[in-house]
């Protein structure tokens, strides 16, 4: 991992939209989808790597999320700075609106960003939480496609048939 | 793993993304709410679902079908489970019903709790052990009919990891040691009450499964041999020896120079074991985590006290009912800085200073119980809420001096206190709960006998412990409907409520109960107030009704048990005993609650014989457990009385 102040090596990348973006190599390494093609390609540093499923509205937070958690890692472990990511993730999802919050995990799952992947997961079902099936099916842009036998069956099924407990429970 | 399906709006998840949110849903509501969506994600919920507790045996079939994927099947709480049942579930229950052999759900299932399934029998159980080949955990505990025949279809499952057969009642040396020759990997065993086992069981076990890291032995007459038998488990963690009448210190000598591992046991209610025996133990494992020596010894010696210094990774200690004196709690508080929670229930000569020096040194408690520790003031309460902010629970019953002083330090510092029973604390009064209703997080709420509080105090309650799911107010002569108002709007969590003897509730109050749509265990023994009318509407209100006991409350009329009978269909457990409830109700409640498993149905004045009867045979095929007179002994059918004893019921003749 290159870290001179002067000479970082930088790799292009091409969204969607056609904008190209030019982020240091540590930075794009952590896209798992990257790194792969780089290890099996070395010699392709050079190229401008398209990126035909992600805009670049998604990428820019991308690099903005990668960069801090890199910058996080870099110092020492410690509580306080638990708690400084935990509010920069908190931060970071809070502000954006239900469609941009899905974008980023079509993309987050495309560049195989593991850790932000699961940190956006946790986001989504933290957004449907205690919240109504209708709620969920709008959150989702879907539509009811039970017949109202159907809907009735499942219905009783989750009022009298079953408790999902987990046995590690008392 | 994932189809990358063509996607027919850019922002719709696929199939992997969707099974990873559902994965992140923590609770059962949500989890239930998203298999409602659609189609696609009731398909994704049946694919992410790894446990089940079935609570009907209609819904079993395609339940057990839907989901291939199941570890854990949980059928304790599902009325009528027997061997004709498995044998149909196993053979017809997979894809297409021409599936030769066994059902797909079996094949990757690793955990079956099958407590209280009466109705089982070894055969049964034979055809689900060899049919789940993956089988790592079975429980079997309260199916007291169980025996050596089950114990030995039980030991087809070779790849066992963990058994429980507590109150097995017939299980003996020979059932044992089938399982012990048969599962030789087992790592948990319990088999508490199983009074039959003796010495020679419990060395052939020891002999052949030596990775045992848990045995439960409490209750049986096993001697001293037995412990020298379990001393030679070189990887034992955990021993249960509660109330083993025949052991003693001699014993407790043997652990102390085995088992290298322990790091936790239980000698509470050993009446054989004293000091001596505990310091054998204590002096052997200094890394002991957990000691329960709770009624057995009558005093905590100087020696005992230098050798416990050493346990520097103790977190928990109970030594209930010893006498102890104040020098002890600061070499406990210097020393063991791990102790999380501390048992000092009916502690003889625990003063106020005692607990001060304790606490001062332990600030991580988060368990104290210091029930019936009567010379207790609101000073020791002052000190403990200063040091020990991350109180968890905190146990006073019958601390008879404990006044809103006390309370209103608790409620300043111990924000994360969720659980405080005052039952019995006469002190408490309104401005008490009060400064108690601070405590925001509290879940679980013991007010038992305080007969100085009012609705007024219940308010505050009421505004502030949106969370609570426990509450306990067993003679709490001073509560009436408004309280119960208070209650129905801010609580809306709350699952189980003690009102028994609360003499002044009504029907008005109880449509305020009819309002906490998660109550599910309600005990409201004697009120002398409430009629049909009050009885359905929480019949009719609490849909999730489990467990209800109405002994004493002889003004209901049948206009309510009708009610039950129409809208509980949850019903598991009732207590009619003392109640004015005729024949045809009897006969509807116990006929048409599918759910309802045990009954206590003493003293009913206004049911016959044949009453009785009818009743009964209305219910047979599911009630497992049911209280009569003794009288009805003789005057019910021969008929009656095999069927029931056929299918496991127990029948407990008063």
């Amino acid at each position: 991992m290159s870290m001179a102040a002067v000479e970082t090596k930088k790799i292009t990348l091409r969204t969607a939209d056609n904008h190209e973006f030019e982020v240091e190599e540590a930075i794009a390494m952590e896209f798992s989808t990257i790194k792969t093609f780089f290890d099996e390609n070395p010699d392709a540093s050079e190229d401008t790597i398209p990126l035909p499923n992600v805009t670049s509205k998604c990428l820019s937070a991308i690099i903005e999320y990668c960069k801090s958690h890199l910058a996080f890692r870099a110092r020492e472990t410690s509580s306080s700075i638990d708690e400084q990511v935990r509010t920069y993730d908190e931060e970071f999802v809070k502000a954006r609106d239900n469609e941009s919050l899905k974008e980023l995990i079509l993309a987050a799952n495309y560049l195989n960003i593991k850790a932000l992947l699961d940190m956006l997961n946790q986001a989504v079902a933290d957004r449907i939480k205690n919240k109504s099936v209708e709620y969920v099916r709008r959150f989702f842009g879907l539509e009811n496609d039970y017949t109202p036998e159907e809907e009735a069956a499942i219905r009783a099924e989750n009022e009298w048939a079953f408790e999902g407990v987990d046995p590690d429970d008392d | 793993m994932a189809l990358f399906r063509s996607n027919k709006n850019i922002f719709s998840l696929t199939e992997d993304l969707l099974v990873r949110v559902r994965e992140k849903l923590a609770t059962e509501s949500d989890r239930k709410s998203f298999r409602l969506v659609c189609r696609e994600f009731h398909r994704i919920d049946l694919l992410t679902r790894k446990h089940l507790r079935v609570l009907r045996i209609e819904f079993l079939p395609s339940l057990l079908q839907k989901h291939p994927q199941l570890q854990s099947l949980d059928l304790s709480a599902c009325p009528r489970i027997d061997d004709r049942v498995v044998s149909f579930l196993l053979t017809r229950v997979g894809p297409g019903s021409n599936s030769p052999g066994w059902a797909n759900w079996t094949r990757g299932l690793k955990c079956l709790v099958l407590s209280r399934t009466t109705g089982l029998r070894f055969t049964g159980l034979e055809m689900l052990a060899r049919a789940c080949p993956c089988l790592k955990s079975v429980d079997v505990s309260y199916c007291c009919g169980f025996g050596d025949r089950e114990a030995a279809a039980l030991s087809c499952a070779v790849g066992l990891r963990e058994l429980k057969m507590d109150k097995c009642l017939h299980l003996s040396d020979v059932g044992l040691a089938k399982i012990a020759v048969g599962c030789l990997k087992l790592e948990k065993l319990s088999l508490k009450w199983c009074m039959d086992i003796t010495d020679l069981g419990v060395d052939l076990l020891c002999k052949k499964c030596l990775d045992l890291k848990y045995l439960d032995v409490s209750y049986l007459k096993v001697t001293n041999e037995s412990l020298h038998s379990i001393a030679s488990l070189l990887k034992l963690e955990v021993l249960g020896l509660v109330a083993c009448p025949l052991i003693d210190d001699a014993g407790l000598q043997f652990i102390g120079h085995g088992c290298p591992l322990l790091r936790v046991i239980d000698v509470s209610r050993c009446e054989g074991v004293s000091s001596s025996g505990l310091i054998s133990v204590v002096r052997g494992h200094s890394n002991l985590l957990e000691l329960n020596a709770g009624y057995c010894l009558s005093e905590l010696s100087t020696t005992l006290l230098h050798w416990i210094k050493n346990l520097k990774h103790l977190e928990m200690i109970r030594i209930d009912g010893a006498r102890i004196s104040e020098s002890s709690f600061p070499v406990i508080s210097t020393n063991c800085k791990s102790l999380i929670e501390i048992g000092l229930s009916k502690c003889v000569g625990l003063t106020n200073m005692g607990i001060m020096r304790l606490v001062s040194g332990c600030i991580n408690l988060r368990v104290l119980n210091l029930t019936c520790c009567h010379s207790i003031t609101d000073a020791a309460i002052s000190a403990i809420a200063d040091s020990c902010r991350n109180l968890v629970c905190l146990k006073l019953e019958s601390c008879h001096m404990i006044t809103e002083k006390g309370l209103c330090q608790l409620g300043s510092s111990c924000l994360l206190l969720e659980e405080i029973d005052l039952t019995d604390c006469c002190g408490v009064n309104d401005k008490g709960l009060e400064y108690l209703s601070r405590c925001s997080q509290l879940l679980c709420l013991k007010l038992g006998l305080c007969t100085n509080i009012s609705g007024k105090g219940l308010s505050y309650i009421g505004s502030n412990c949106t969370k609570i799911h426990e509450l306990d107010l067993y003679r709490c002569s001073g509560i009436g409907d408004d309280g119960l108002e208070a209650l129905s709007r801010g609580c809306k969590k709350l699952a189980k409520l003690n009102l028994s003897y609360c003499k002044e509730v009504s029907d008005r109050g109880l449509g305020y109960i009819g309002h906490l749509e998660e109550l599910s265990d309600l005990e409201m023994r004697g009120l002398f107030k409430i009629t049909g009318v009050g009885l359905e509407a929480v019949a009719a209100g609490c849909k999730r009704l489990a467990d209800l006991d109405l002994k004493h409350c002889d003004k209901v009329d049948d206009s309510g048990y009708w009610a039950l009978a129409y809208y509980s269909r949850n019903l598991r457990q009732i207590n009619l005993s003392y109640c004015g409830i005729s024949d045809i109700a009897l006969c509807m409640v116990m006929g048409n609650l599918t759910r309802l498993q045990e009954a206590k149905l003493v003293h009913l004045g206004n049911v016959t014989v044949e009453g009785f009867e009818l009743a009964l045979r209305a219910c047979c095929i599911r009630i497992k457990k049911v209280k009569l007179l003794a009288p009805l002994r003789l005057l019910l059918s021969s008929e009656i009385l095999e069927t029931l004893h056929a299918r496991g019921c127990i029948i407990r003749w008063d």
